[in-house]
């Protein structure tokens, strides 16, 4: 229609033709899901065109385009999480691949990135001037910005924090096209320091679990970095698909502590959390020592097969643990000192590990292994609270999966992922479920009735899912009415990643109010 | 096979982007973390293994349909199999036979860029080299040669290939150089050579290429070798990948060896001594089809069981025993080179930009591809880039040319012959 063929020329002029299109093909290759393939983009549409701004100029212009013409926008970096599917007509899919510079501040251990820095690149560039962040799960290869807005999630948080603790300054275009700048940057031009002036607007920016874009495009953020003991990207090792790279031996040290159920290994994470120790604390699933070296899905199969558990019995629990001796080569040898006094008191026995996988929780090359078994996975129990409450949220689970499995992979597992975060403060815990592309719509409803369960234990169910908020909602204290409030005060017009924002917005299109809800159930 | 044969690799994508990356426990700096040419230079998704994927299952799900921008996407990808290497180093699916089953798709639509495509089936059919040149004038860089010693019923068949012939003989009379100085019996197939077949194959012209191959593998026949030599990394893979492949066997019973491979050896063996100090900074570039992508074809057939098991299963070719090594070890034995690496290397090396045909059709993308890779040589300090490949080499020259770059453009047989 000529609105849109207006919009699309202005969005033209803004970025440049070589970095405007609207070709159907070209579109195509932005309407489907990654991760969550086949259920979280349900309802896709492929978008209207793709732009490619190189500045925050062009990021503001182009949202000004979108909301003077009323075209959704999304705004995607690497894109591996599907939530940014779009779902309306008419999308204008933001991709960020220009905006990649990265500057880093030695001195003052952080990171200026723009949408388009990988932890790949950052995590390399820091390790030369002897830094370094905890690359995420899903991947080095992801965006730094876009993993620090929605998650941040990685072995090393133990000891640097989830996301949101590492978050400094930011320049942020809301939805409106508004440029906003927060902590230090709205008074200097420096991005060093990430609270207020007033209320800490990070608590807008990404919560806890970050909005998928709808909440306008930050083009920048400022990042905290870590102190590593050595200087220098360390010696790589290894040709495709076993490479790995060495940290120095006199400073990095592995261990797996063995329980026999997950009571003694949780007992022993707290234990390690109260004596802040340690660089990484995970208790890692039995299936996943078969993920991790499996040669092929028919090599994981045929190892399996052979040393699963029997059906009914505890599968044991592994804690791997990572010392580091950050400051001194003593350091880490009183961390040894006071992991092995932990392992005797709960009963553990403790073993030295090898160190070859220590690449990858400083740069997680292979993020896709949860694909070994069947192909597809997805998480379906989130806690994110304390270890007990993972502990128990995780076993609890037992009937609900008995629902799925089979057809679902059977992983034995009695508990699941569980992580430390921030010196044990917070306790992660994650289930896998690894099923066949055949079993998606299976998935779909094993993951509403995970919510459900959640609820009715009163656990904390990760806000992961903003298309089941007319779940949550009434059952957490109808916090989707205050997301749709900041939804309608910030993008009134709905158009920064539509359904985001708490789908149980009303959208509104051109200057009609359409009278139902989007996609879902309205809220109580 | 068609396009739907692959519809569980496709539908496999997960997106993750690991396609558009080098593996990151290689990476060295931030500067030189890419490797999809296609990628990192048109930035939309459409133009990575990824967008293409996408593309593939709405072509099969048929919500769009073959169409000029998708050949034009398609045409852009040198097929270097990067995303290939990358994917395959967790998942347990085939992206570059997909790419090149869509160039297939694309031929049988007519969509494919048909000036190039005439000129390469015409040239092919009637010279028999992908330049359209005389054939009469292959072997005519013999005629430079001061000696070559060839045996009339040797075992072994030095395969020179078009882009040596006619562009770079310099490769070719050094290959003979190294031979002859390790008294190895050999001959050339002469004015039975004919073309590779390499360009008809990634252009989607599968019966063209098989005209021309079982043609080469007929004179093989009649020259009873058992080994086959090549200094070309395109001939190479044909000859060791792509002609059993195309008789669905894993070999034809004849051995196919770059001349690196062999060189790598003698040297080990005592058989070849370098008495002569070559005083050069030499970096090396890995070509894609002798690196990360020359592990045999294994030909598999049988069916999908539960969570997506093969049943046999199935040996994925991913990148791991590509010929890294023989290169590397030739330059590091001359007396008086200093050899230093790139960042991207062996199987995350990035692609010279002129393969998968981009040469002959794209050729501006071509060489901007190798003016990356080019500058990527200057920034280790080296005076020299080397590459096994006479196609390489060309458009490194060319690139280097055009931008100039001052980096001398070599092949490893050249530096090697100048130390014999």
């Amino acid at each position: 229609m000529a609105r849109i063929k207006e919009a699309k020329k202005v969005l033209k002029a803004i970025v440049g033709e070589k970095n405007f299109s609207d070709d159907p093909i070209v579109c195509q290759a932005y309407s489907r899901g990654g991760y969550g393939k086949f259920f979280w983009d349900r309802g896709r549409k492929v978008p209207g065109c793709v732009v490619l701004p190189g500045s925050t100029q062009e990021v503001q212009s182009i949202v000004k385009v979108a909301n003077r013409y009323r075209m959704p926008f999304i705004p995607i970096g690497t894109f591996f999480i599907s939530l940014c599917v779009p779902t309306e007509p008419n999308t204008i899919m933001v991709d960020m691949k220009r905006m990649d510079q990265l500057v880093i501040d030695e001195e003052n251990m952080l990171a200026l990135v723009e949408p388009y820095v990988t932890y790949t690149e950052l995590v390399t560039e820091a390790m030369k001037v002897g830094l370094y962040t905890s690359a995420p799960s899903c991947g080095a290869q992801v965006s730094v910005l876009a993993n620090h807005l929605n998650q941040g999630m990685g072995q090393l948080v133990h000891r640097v924090g989830y996301a949101n603790r590492r978050v400094l300054a930011a320049e942020w275009v809301l939805p409106n096209g508004e440029i906003l700048k927060t902590g230090s940057a709205a008074l200097l031009e420096d991005y060093f320091w990430g609270e207020g002036p007033g209320p800490d607007l990070r608590g807008l920016m990404r919560g806890w679990f970050g909005h998928y874009g709808g909440m306008g495009i930050v083009t920048k953020m400022a990042v905290k970095l870590f102190h590593l003991p050595f200087r220098g990207i360390p010696e790589q090792m290894g040709i495709s698909p076993r490479t790995a790279f060495k940290l120095p031996e006199d400073r990095f040290k592995w261990f797996v502590l063995y329980y026999p159920d997950s009571i003694k290994a949780v007992d022993a994470m707290y234990q390690i959390g109260h004596a802040e120790i340690g660089a990484v604390v995970v208790r890692i699933p039995f299936i996943w020592r078969y993920i991790s070296q499996a040669k092929s899905r028919e090599d994981f199969w045929e190892q399996w097969e052979k040393h699963r558990p029997s059906e009914g019995e505890v599968t044991p629990s592994m804690v791997r643990v990572l010392l580091c001796g950050f400051t001194s080569k003593e350091q880490l040898e009183y961390e040894e000192r006071v992991l092995r006094d932990i392992a005797k008191e709960t009963g553990s026995e403790i073993r030295e590990a090898t160190p070859f996988s220590s690449g990858h929780v400083f740069k997680l090359g292979i993020s896709n292994n949860p694909a070994v078994p069947a192909g597809f996975f997805g998480v379906t129990k989130y806690a994110f609270d304390s270890f007990d409450h993972a502990r128990r949220a995780l076993q609890e689970t037992k009937d609900l999966k008995k629902r799925v499995i089979p057809p679902f992979v059977d992983d034995r597992e009695e508990s699941g992922w569980m992580q430390s975060y921030d010196m044990g403060h917070i306790g992660y815990g994650e289930f896998f479920s690894y099923y066949d592309r055949s079993m998606t719509d299976l998935f779909e409803e094993y993951q509403e009735a995970s919510i459900r369960h959640d609820i009715g234990m009163r656990a904390f169910p990760s806000a992961h899912f903003p298309q089941y908020e007319h779940i949550l909602g009434p059952a957490m204290m109808n916090y989707d009415r205050i997301m749709r409030e900041v939804g309608e005060t910030f993008d009134p017009l709905h158009i920064s990643n539509p359904p985001r924002m708490a789908p149980t917005r009303r959208i509104k299109r051109n200057n009609r109010q359409r009278g139902e809800d989007h996609g879902n159930k309205k809220s109580a | 096979m068609g396009l739907e044969a692959y519809r569980y690799d496709i539908e496999m994508c997960l997106r993750c982007s690991s396609c558009k990356w080098i593996d990151p426990m290689w990476s060295r700096s931030k500067r030189y973390n890419k490797i999809c040419p296609i990628s990192s230079h048109f930035h939309f998704d459409a133009y990575s293994c990824q967008g293409l994927m996408d593309i593939s299952l709405s072509l099969l799900d048929h919500e769009i349909s073959y169409t000029d921008q998708l050949a034009d996407i398609l045409y852009h990808c040198t097929l270097c199999g990067a995303c290939d290497v990358m994917c395959k180093r967790t998942l347990d699916i085939e992206r570059l036979l997909i790419l090149e089953e869509l160039r297939r798709e694309l031929v049988k639509h007519r969509l494919s860029p048909q000036k190039p495509q005439s000129r390469l089936t015409q040239a092919i059919g009637r010279s028999h080299n992908l330049y359209g040149a005389a054939h009469e004038k292959r072997f005519l860089w013999m005629a430079g040669l001061r000696k070559a010693s060839l045996t009339a019923k040797a075992k072994m068949v030095y395969f020179v290939g078009c882009t040596s012939s006619y562009r770079h003989p310099e490769i070719a009379q050094a290959t003979i150089g190294l031979l002859n100085a390790a008294g190895i019996e050999f001959t050339v197939m002469g004015p039975s050579e004919w073309c590779c077949g390499n360009p008809l194959l990634r252009y989607g012209l599968l019966d063209e290429a098989k005209k021309v191959m079982d043609h080469n593998l007929e004179v093989l026949q009649d020259f009873e070798a058992d080994t086959v030599i090549t200094s070309c990394a395109e001939c190479y893979h044909m000859w060791k990948v792509d002609y059993p492949r195309q008789h669905e066997k894993k070999t034809l019973g004849y051995q196919a060896l770059h001349i690196t491979q062999l060189v790598a050896d003698w040297i080990k063996g005592g058989t070849l001594k370098f008495k002569h100090p070559v005083e050069l900074t030499v970096t090396y570039h890995d070509s894609c089809r002798l690196g990360r992508l020359s592990e045999p074809h294994e030909p598999w057939s049988g069916r999908r069981l539960e969570y997506g098991k093969l049943y046999p299963p199935k040996i994925w070719r991913r990148g791991t025993e590509g010929v890294y090594a023989p290169p590397r070890e030739i330059l590091q034995s001359i007396p008086g080179l200093r050899f230093v690496e790139m960042e991207r290397v062996r199987e995350n090396g990035f692609c010279c930009g002129a393969g998968g045909g981009v040469k002959g059709v794209y050729n501006d993308f071509a060489l901007a591809t190798g003016i990356e890779r080019l500058t990527e040589a200057k920034d280790t300090g080296a005076q020299v880039l080397a590459s096994s490949c006479p196609f390489c080499k060309w458009n490194f020259q060319e690139a280097a040319s055009l931008k100039e770059i001052d980096l001398k453009i070599m092949d490893v047989v050249e530096i090697a012959a100048q130390a014999i």
